[in-house]
């Protein structure tokens, strides 16, 4: 196959003095580049023989996808990657880890499902990682890794420190629309990265020539003004090349490259797959499209270097790998959150010398945040405004609802960054950064807009502490605006309460008061795990009492906002305000109510509420979500679970009706929990 | 010689069944043949050569037995192959 390039490369004297130079350098590879790249591909090569063995055996748990066919792809870009710079695979990721210098004791432990593996066991085959190696995770979602590689180039650009990312993918994932996000995050902002697309012609059991509309996926580079290349897969020294070139280019500032390698899928997609869907002819097609072979006869080498070597390393690797200690099933919730003992206690919070703003304090936390700590970055659409224009427009309009208004000015293009609409590109991306060094505050505008990512949160950001094995923190922000009221209808107005509360390995706080709001917002930007941020529109103009100086509240932590005997209001965010008013007016009727506000839906302070619960023997949970499986129904639960003894009452919901939210004003009110719904609630327990 | 035995194909961990074999004792086999049809959760599917070289069955068809029993071997010289049939 001849090497293609999209678009056509420019003649040699007219490409940038260094990158030509760097090219230069590579044509007719040194024999030694090629001997130790052989070595690679055998390395890679025998243990993928030795996993499909022991596979067979029954002994491996779960299901596994190998690398047959692409190793040259693996060790011809990884040549060109130090241990700091950093990759992210995918379901066929044992490759890639090889390349990148992880253990090959640990990873079989991690395909055995064992304790010493790299993962602890928490990942196996499909979820493996080594972040010592700069190996960021293979991905169980096809196009899952893309938005990750995107985010930790934006790492190496935010902090200058000359890294640069490679994401390795399939071809199945250039039908994701992630990939498309990621490519024009990555070419608008000149990102130091390199899109690898191994394309071995099938996505599992569909055919490329079915399911991509273009020959070369590299093509698709044109549509984001991007270089793109396609090489020979099987060939380690056309490989090797390119990806210099594409490294080189990264390295250098000259932004991104989509670098495709046509490979040959030499097995199944997994092993044991039957492949009934595939021609004979066109599998023996593919056996002789073998990158290993090619570059021994290339060689004319006998045998490849090292090859004893490789091969007692890897016995030594299945001797001992499938022998590791089982974990512990008590240790099953272990490192789903950053432990609380790796972090400070919480900046005690001075008196309140002023009135602000909720908005205001948002604004304040985001101010004092980003000033202490130059890794603070914020990004989401919208957020400064104007982008690019300079003079009076950029940065002008400073969040949807001014929040970030005044921050480009202060810290710069670099640490705020306004996003094009792409939300599992700039979510993935802020969940890569935070794997990488900075601590992204991310600005999704609503809550209702977080369906668009969810992939990013619930799959990536959520679950990757736990599993790979606790070897990371996620330490990132998504601020979200929740709540009706404001007639912005259906797809403006969700909570999504239970959806993020029901992601272990997320945080979610819902804060009530701009005091609240100010030492929420700065806990959770120094929390080592990625806390969802809602707030409630409804009270953005609200006022209180605010310290000015920078100060935090715990996360995880109820308040008790008016101490009572009679019945407890358990409210959450906005409702708390509802759940006051409610208590004012039953105080008049001789009933002392007491309100807890939530602030913290995971962790919930259960301890704080069924304290309340237990003394004043009566609860009505106040919140806004649906009814059916909402937040009400878990706090109720907990309640029932911990203070029935001490009930009088059946515990009460009031919540939001079981419809989207409406448009029309006299709907959305009555769609909307009100104190008068905790009145009637109350009235109903006497 | 490499070991035959009843692989596991996927998730499955569960007993399964040598349907038939593709290929007579000592016949001549090459990588990528298929070598004998195994059920697996009521599914067939042929299981192929992983190698070069001569086939020596051990098993019936009709074996209902769990994953990773022998069934047989790939020799990698006639001679070997009639080694292992001890004649």
């Amino acid at each position: 196959m001849e090497t293609a390039t999209h678009p056509p490369a420019a003649p040699a004297a007219a490409q940038a003095g260094a990158a030509a130079q760097a090219a230069a350098d590579t044509s007719g590879l040194d024999r030694e580049v090629l001997l130790a790249g052989l070595e690679m591909m055998v390395r890679i090569r025998s243990f993928e023989d030795r996993v499909q063995r022991e596979f067979a055996r029954g002994e491996m748990p779960g299901f596994v996808h190998t690398y047959h066919g692409a190793e040259a792809v693996a060790a011809g870009v990884c040549a060109h990657l130090s241990e700091d710079d950093l990759i992210t695979s995918t379901h066929r990721g044992h490759g890639h880890c090889i390349a990148k210098g992880c253990d090959l004791e640990a990873m079989v432990a991690e395909l055995y499902g064992r304790e010493t593996g790299l993962c602890a066991g928490r990942g196996g085959s499909m979820h493996i990682a080594d972040f010592s190696r700069g190996m960021l995770g293979a991905n169980a979602i096809v196009g899952g890794g893309i938005a990750l590689a995107t985010g930790a180039a934006l790492a190496a650009d935010t902090l200058g420190d000359g890294r640069v990312a490679v994401a390795f993918f399939g071809d199945g994932a250039a039908n994701q629309g992630v990939l498309h996000e990621s490519l024009n995050l990555a070419a608008i902002w000149r990102l130091p990265v390199v899109y690898v697309c191994e394309n071995n012609g099938w996505a599992e059991s569909t055919p490329a020539g079915y399911a991509t509309s273009v020959v070369d996926v590299s093509s698709r580079a044109v549509a984001y003004g991007i270089v793109g290349v396609t090489v020979a897969g099987d060939d380690f020294e056309a490989v090797y090349t390119a990806a210099c070139d594409a490294v080189y280019r990264a390295r250098a500032g000259e932004g991104p490259t989509l670098l495709e390698a046509k490979v040959a899928r030499i097995r199944g997609h997994y092993i044991g797959d039957p492949q009934q869907y595939r021609p004979r002819a066109e599998r023996q097609e593919a056996r002789r499209r073998d990158p290993v072979a090619r570059l021994v006869e290339q060689l004319g080498t006998e045998a490849a270097p090292g090859r004893d070597a490789v091969a007692s390393e890897i016995d030594a690797a299945f001797e001992r790998g499938p022998r590791g200690a089982w974990p512990d099933p008590g240790t099953v919730e272990r490192d789903v959150y950053a432990p609380a003992a790796s972090q400070r206690a919480p900046v005690a919070a001075p008196p309140a010398d002023r009135e602000i703003t909720f908005l205001e304090a948002v604004h304040e936390a985001l101010r004092a945040a980003m000033a202490a700590d130059d890794s603070v970055v914020v990004l989401g659409e919208d957020i400064s405004g104007g982008g690019g224009l300079g003079g009076p427009h950029e940065g002008a309009m400073g969040g949807t609802f001014g929040a970030t208004r005044g921050l480009l000015e202060a810290f710069g293009p670099q640490r705020v960054r306004d996003t094009p609409i792409s939300e599992a590109g700039f979510v993935g991306a802020a969940t890569g950064a935070a794997l990488a060094g900075l601590r992204p505050v991310v600005d999704l505008m609503w809550a209702s807009f977080a369906p668009l990512c969810f992939d990013q949160i619930f799959n990536q950001a959520a679950k990757m502490r736990y599993m790979f094995g606790g070897q990371t923190a996620v330490p990132l922000v998504l601020r979200m605006a929740v709540g009706a009221g404001l007639r912005a209808a259906g797809q403006h107005s969700d909570t999504l309460y239970t959806a993020f509360a029901g992601m272990p390995g997320l945080k979610v706080v819902a804060p009530s008061t701009p005091a609240d709001a100010k030492g929420l917002l700065l806990r959770a930007i120094a929390d080592d795990n990625p806390v969802v941020f809602l707030e409630h529109m409804g009270l953005y103009r609200t006022t209180g009492p605010v310290a000015a100086a920078p100060y935090e509240v715990a996360l995880g932590a109820a308040a008790c906002v008016r101490p009572g005997d009679d019945v407890s209001l358990v409210a959450v965010g906005e409702c708390t305000l509802r759940a006051l008013d409610a208590a004012e007016q039953l105080a008049g009727e001789g009933v002392s109510a007491e309100v807890i506000d939530v602030r913290s839906i995971a962790p919930l302070d259960a301890e704080t509420i069924c304290a309340s619960v237990a003394r004043t023997g009566r609860a009505v949970v106040v919140e806004e979500s649906p009814r059916r499986c909402g937040l009400a129904a878990e706090i109720a639960a907990v309640i029932s679970e911990n203070t029935f003894a001490a009930l009088s009452h059946p515990v009460a919901r009031v919540t939001a009706a079981n419809s989207p939210v409406p448009f029309s004003p006299p709907l959305e009110d009555a769609w909307l929990p009100t104190a008068a719904d905790i009145l009637s609630a109350v009235r109903a327990m006497a | 010689m490499l070991e035959l035995i009843l692989p596991k194909t996927g998730i499955y961990e569960g007993d399964v069944t040598l349907i038939e074999w593709l290929v007579a004792e000592g016949g001549e086999v090459a990588i990528g043949d298929p070598l004998f049809l195994m059920e697996s959760e009521k599914i067939e599917m042929e299981i192929e050569s992983d190698t070069d070289g001569w086939l020596h069955r051990e098993a019936e068809a009709g074996l209902e037995a769990p994953i990773g029993t022998r069934i047989g071997a790939i020799a990698e010289t006639p001679d070997e192959r009639a080694a292992l049939c001890g004649n």
